[in-house]
């Protein structure tokens, strides 16, 4: 692949204890130090310090108005922040304009420009740069066969579907082969078929072109498909970043764990290491660290419970029941039945299984310890 | 009353009123100049055009109009399209009063804004000659041009000029490449609605030149005035058609 070419290639491997704290530094492409940013009165980030990693798949996660458009524009050059800065490659660009950043965007609304045809428009940052007329078209014919537009050269944009338009914009970016790829919800107007596709697309173009990639959505979903790392935003502050797996599995608090797929938030208190009352009853876990008799959050992912019906036994040693109700509801959903069992602690459990359980059976809820996660209260 | 109701109940039948009043000024109207223009006591003739084009006098004046009129819409863009860019640029915080400052002389009768002009010149001790001429009809048409342009300025999407930065534009880049091609129809529109009115205006030129230049409007009403109603007819026939044109080559961009 020609765009490959002379990129970076990821550097995930590295095994940073070895390095030195400047090569250590040099490992992140992007650093945003202490930033906040305020409209007017209104404060949209507050001291949001976020380190990205070279050729790294990185995904702003949030609700809408959270900030992370703002984060983004920042990190793009369109905004100053109002305290802090950004380093790019370890050196400041906290006030270089964008267009002398070796950053490129895909915008929320793509922005293509509707006087200038499909060539013209992938080819619009090249000409900037004086690129020679051969190369220019070599590169333009690349990246626009990198997402699947071949022979559309002549096309106006305006004509063209959403999705053919989305594709056009990220050509436009990526034919400049910027060290940093900015996607703004890129997928957020496309339909689901369309949007899984392009979903897996970005996930090859990351692959093949090595740079780094900064994805905002509030689409949990997609983060977790698509990143190597989430940052789950809230009310402008950075509530947990890590990868899909550590952020869907150890929720550090309730707002992540239940914005992060569904989950059962329930209030305990950590008798002591390992052990948490929950509903009344001591479970054991796998936590440890807290104060004794800490007030604490016990999450309980869907998916993770076993329904048992009453006068039934089950074998599975590992599982130890934590509460006990009557079914109200089971509603299929494709792949597995989703419940909601009346505990009898007055609690509304939401459970997944690939077995339905009749509405009104009585049932114990029963689960492993090893998924429970207990977080502090707030 | 089936029939009321038949006609009145479509919508089409709204329409009426309207057409009615189309076709008593408009149509109407247009029908007679086209008459007039073509015939005399004997029936069809070309007589009056073959009188347009032997008659240096007109021809002439026709050019000459049409050179001030030029002029005009020349110094009209030139000056209005930096208000009408600066007027729409967030960046540099112009308030929405400006723009209403700009465009609020529209609203006031031209006559008047002639005469002020004049009175202006009267008491500045200028003189009143064909500086005079083009300075009133850029006063007048101004507005004209900058409404057109800072409509399309201001409509355009924020972020087109983000992206042209995004892929490395500079400023004076981000104009040329992406800002100006995208306010052309603003541009050509202001271009007609200034061009159009100030080939067949004739009052600012008579009044701000103490009737000492002589624009292609003030030949048209002369003759009318004069009883030469057909001859007349076939000057505005011309004017007309030359207006139709510009207008024409306004729309194909
Ligand atoms: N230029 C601005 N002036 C004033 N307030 C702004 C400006 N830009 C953003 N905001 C405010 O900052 C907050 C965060 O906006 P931002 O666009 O970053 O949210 P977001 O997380 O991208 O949301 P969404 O998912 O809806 O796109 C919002 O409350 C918004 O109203
Ligand atoms: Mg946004």
């Amino acid at each position: 692949m020609v765009l490959a070419g002379n990129l970076h290639q990821p550097q995930k491997l590295i095994t940073s204890f070895t390095l030195s704290k400047k090569e250590l530094e040099n490992e992140y492409i992007i650093q945003a130090e202490h930033i906040t940013k305020a409209f007017d009165e209104k404060v949209v980030l507050k001291d949001v310090s976020l380190n990205i990693r070279k050729g790294e798949f990185v995904t702003i996660l949030g609700p809408s108005g959270c900030g992370k458009t703002t984060l983004l524009r920042m990190i793009g050059g369109f905004e100053t922040p109002t305290k802090g800065r950004i380093l790019l490659d370890g050196k400041d660009v906290t006030s270089i304009p964008p267009y002398k950043r070796p950053l490129n965007t895909v915008f929320q609304r793509y922005a293509l420009f509707p006087h200038l045809n499909v060539y013209e428009n992938v080819a619009f940052g090249l000409q900037l740069k004086n690129v020679k007329e051969d190369e220019m078209d070599q590169r333009v014919m690349d990246a626009l066969h990198m997402v699947g537009l071949d022979d559309f050269e002549e096309r106006n944009v305006n004509r063209l579907s959403g999705g053919q338009q989305q594709r056009v914009a990220i050509a436009r970016a990526i034919v400049n082969k910027p060290e940093v790829l900015l996607l703004d919800e890129p997928l957020s107007a496309l339909d689901m078929k369309l949007r899984k596709e392009m979903q897996l697309e970005l996930m090859r173009m990351h692959k093949e072109l090595g740079i780094t990639f900064i994805f905002v959505t509030h689409d949990q979903e997609e983060a977790l498909t698509m990143s190597d790392t989430v940052v789950v935003m809230n009310e402008g502050v950075i509530q947990q970043q890590g990868s899909p797996k550590h952020i869907y599995d150890e929720p550090v608090n309730p707002f992540v764990a239940d914005f992060i797929g569904e989950s059962n938030i329930i209030d305990g208190v950590m008798k002591e290491d390992y052990l948490v009352q929950l509903f009344g009853r001591d479970v054991k876990c796998t936590d440890k660290g807290f104060a004794p008799n800490a007030e604490v959050q016990v999450v309980i992912r869907p998916e993770d419970v076993t329904l048992i019906n009453e006068g039934e036994t089950q074998s599975n040693q590992e599982l130890i029941e934590f509460s006990q109700g009557k079914v109200n509801s089971c509603v299929f959903k494709g792949v597995h039945y989703e419940m909601f069992v009346d505990t009898k602690d007055g609690y509304e459990l939401q459970v997944q299984d690939y077995l339905p359980k009749e509405i009104g059976s009585e049932v114990s809820a029963w689960i492993k310890p090893f998924d429970i996660h207990v977080i502090p209260e707030k | 009353m089936e029939f009321l109701l038949a006609l009145f109940g479509k919508r089409k039948a709204w329409a009426w009123p309207y057409a009615v009043f189309m076709t008593i000024f408009v149509v109407l109207p247009l029908v007679m100049v086209v008459y007039y223009s073509f015939v005399d006591a004997n029936g069809f003739t070309l007589r009056y055009f073959h009188k347009f084009f032997l008659a240096n006098d007109s021809i002439n004046t026709f050019i000459y109009s049409i050179g001030v009129a030029m002029i005009t819409t020349l110094v009209c863009a030139l000056v209005g399209y930096p208000c009408a860019y600066f007027m729409a640029n967030k960046e540099f915080g112009a308030p929405k009063v400006m723009a209403m400052l700009f465009i609020l002389p529209m609203w006031i009768n031209i006559l008047l804004r002639t005469l002020a002009t004049v009175a202006l010149f009267d008491f500045m001790k200028l003189e009143l000659d064909e500086g005079a001429l083009i300075f009133g009809m850029v006063y007048n048409f101004l507005p004209f041009m900058i409404y057109p342009i800072y409509n399309t300025l201001q409509k355009m999407d924020p972020a087109l000029t983000e992206a042209a930065k995004d892929l490395g534009a500079t400023p004076y880049r981000v104009f040329k490449d992406v800002v100006f091609p995208l306010s052309l129809p603003g541009l050509y529109s202001g271009v007609v609605m200034v061009f159009m009115p100030t080939i067949s205006t004739f009052a600012v030129a008579e009044l701000l030149t103490m009737n000492n230049v002589k624009l292609f409007g003030s030949i048209i009403q002369e003759n009318i005035n004069a009883g030469l109603l057909n001859y007349g007819s076939a000057l505005s026939l011309i004017l007309l058609v030359i207006i139709g044109l510009t207008s024409f080559l306004g729309d194909d961009e």
